[in-house]
């Protein structure tokens, strides 16, 4: 709808006053002027490149012996895949194995092994009891004499074979490094079905039964897992709100403005909210009940998300550009944590407090995934000139960093290890803000 | 003979009355008369009607920002004043909901943010220029509803529009 001439007239004459007006509005805006941070590091270009062989774990795991049609639920083929994914291991599929298949079943011959450069093998037998299944598995080294390292026994519905895969994948990587995998754990991300229509999604961390988690049209994003269920954020006409799949959808947290990107640590939930105006970082009961204020600065506070020993980090332009600072889950001992780059966004803290390391994505030309150590301020480039790569979310045990990542068309989940070697797609046809359940 | 020599000129006479009467009753419906103003006498003016004129409604056009910015410049400030001074002149109470969007170049949440941060920084020019801070609400999308693939897109997807409440 246009203005009349008439109207035209009438408003060119107070352009005086409002430019007069001007410097009382903008009081309250944030510094233009970005602080002086030397560049994030470039000298690293790592991407879907694989650790070299002499330093990798490799690992024969043929298929399993017993009942094909049982077979085809799922094996073997899982723990090759979460080997596969593993950072630090190689895995020698039935492709290259020529002796040794079936011909001893479940036991070994670590000559022929060793002639495949195998440094353990992972044997099994599968067969049917009634509607049961029975998984034996048995885990041999190199250098342990045709002696099982680990052997264990699954019985029960077939549905259960992939976790019972994950559970030995997990037990075997906790004998080859110490601590056991992360196989079996979930994540979140959210997806972009078309134009204002957005939903949550879960799914296993390597990528099987990507399942709705979200109710309800429109958008719904910004993931995070958090006393037994999967909360997200809806936009509404007027504002966004927060939800968990326990409630359906309905309004845990609501109020004035936006609610957004809540993170659940222990019994509160942090999230950002623009209640009073700017957006800051609260914190409220899990049921929406008292609402707190931690942060109080002229600039924009987003993305809260827990750290180890009652921390939180957040983002906040308070010094001119966005960057991660870190703060305790009361609001006080704020600390700016990365002090290169322009624009440094949605961090994630590694829960483990012998691993001072936050990821975060830093923006030059596009997005990629940096690590700082928050301790010595050394900088970790995972990700180099391949699309935007943005979101990162650590593994329970930190030695994995998903991330989406748009290198290959449509946006998808990918996996890392920390140096940034053995990245792998896990998601596809579309993900955005990946949360791993810790 | 008198009588029948007056009664065809009547017929005649009232047949032309009537047709007058009737032609100008005709243009009375169709056109304003146009009067005879010869001779020195001038008719007095017809009363002007007060015709009620038809406001334009009031627009608050979509305003533009720079990448990361929520900085209003001066063609969207001189937009906002009209929209002022047209609200102001129709003396309308308007309730506004301000929706802030960012282009879809950066992290979901920062965009959010940003977009109320534009948002904000309309609704505060609005305030200063004596609009009701009561009846502005402000929303943001952050990039939810870009579209942009290249600069003349994302340009367009960094924008704040006004819907009346």
């Amino acid at each position: 709808m246009a203005l009349t001439a008439s109207a035209h007239r009438r408003f060119r004459g107070s352009l005086l006053c409002a430019l007069v007006l001007m410097p009382v509005v903008f009081a309250a805006m944030p510094a233009a002027s970005e602080d002086d941070a030397p560049p994030l590091p470039e000298d690293k270009i790592v991407v879907d490149i694989d650790a070299a062989d002499e330093e990798v774990f490799r690992i024969g795991i043929p298929d399993l012996v017993g009942e094909p049609a049982i077979h085809a639920v799922g094996g073997a083929d899982v723990l090759r895949n979460d080997f596969r994914l593993m950072p630090g291991f190689r895995v020698i599929g039935p492709g290259a194995i020529r002796h040794d298949f079936v011909s001893r079943g479940i036991a070994i011959d670590l000559d022929s092994w060793s002639v495949l450069g195998a440094n353990g093998v992972i044997k099994g037998t599968i067969s049917s009891r009634r509607s049961n299944v029975i998984v034996e598995l048995r885990f041999y080294q190199s250098t342990g004499a045709g002696t099982a390292a680990l052997r264990k026994t699954y019985q029960g519905s077939p549905d259960e074979i992939r976790k019972w895969m994950h559970d030995f994948a997990n037990e075997v990587i906790g004998i080859v490094t110490g601590i056991r995998g992360p196989f079996g754990t979930e994540i979140a991300f959210a997806r972009k079905l078309g134009l204002g229509r957005k939903s949550v999604y879960a799914a296993g961390m390597d990528g099987y039964g990507v399942r709705r988690v979200s109710s309800g049209g429109g958008v719904s994003m910004l993931p995070s897992f958090g006393a037994g269920t999967i909360w997200y954020t809806r936009l509404s006409t007027k504002g966004m709100f927060i939800t968990n799949a326990r409630a359906g959808g309905r309004r845990v947290i609501g109020g004035k403005g936006i609610n957004m990107a809540p993170a659940i640590c222990g019994d509160r939930v942090y999230f950002t909210s623009s209640r009073q105006g700017n957006s800051e970082i609260y914190s409220a009961n899990l049921d929406g009940s008292a609402v707190r204020r931690l942060t109080k600065s002229r600039g924009i506070d987003v993305s809260p998300t827990c750290g180890p020993g009652s921390k939180l980090a957040f983002v906040s332009n308070r010094h001119g550009s966005p960057q991660v600072f870190t703060m305790n889950r009361d609001g006080s001992d704020v600390k700016r944590v990365t002090f290169r780059g322009g624009h440094n966004q949605t961090p994630v803290w590694c829960m483990d407090p012998k691993q001072p390391l936050i990821a975060f994505s830093g923006r030059d030309a596009n997005f990629d995934i940096f690590i700082v150590d928050i301790e010595t301020q050394e900088y970790r480039r995972l990700t180099q000139g391949q699309g935007d790569n943005k979101d990162p979310a650590f593994s329970p045990d930190c030695r994995l960093i998903a991330f989406t990542s748009n290198r290959r068309g449509g946006s998808g989940v990918y996996l890392s290890g920390q140096d940034g070697l053995d990245q792998n797609q896990v998601i596809s046809g579309g993900a955005e803000t990946v949360r791993w359940h810790r | 003979m008198k009588r029948q020599l007056n009664s065809p000129l009547m017929a005649v006479l009232c047949l032309t009355l009537f047709a007058v009467l009737v032609v100008g009753c005709k243009k009375d419906a169709e056109e304003p008369e146009v009067e005879d103003t010869t001779g020195s006498e001038m008719p007095e003016p017809e009363p002007e009607v007060e015709v009620e004129p038809i406001e334009e409604p009031c627009a608050f056009e979509t305003v533009y920002f720079e990448f990361d910015s929520a900085e209003l410049d001066s063609a969207s400030r001189t937009s906002i004043q009209e929209a002022v001074e047209c609200y102001r002149g129709q003396n309308t109470n308007v309730s506004l909901l301000l929706t802030g969007a960012a282009d879809p170049r950066g992290t979901e949440e920062y965009n959010i943010a940003l977009g109320e941060r534009r948002g904000q920084a309309v609704r505060g020019y609005l305030v200063s220029l004596g609009l009701d801070g009561s009846r502005i609400s402000v929303t943001s999308v952050g990039e939810e509803m870009a579209t942009g693939t290249d600069e003349a897109g994302w340009a367009r997807d960094r924008n704040v529009s006004a819907s009346e409440n």
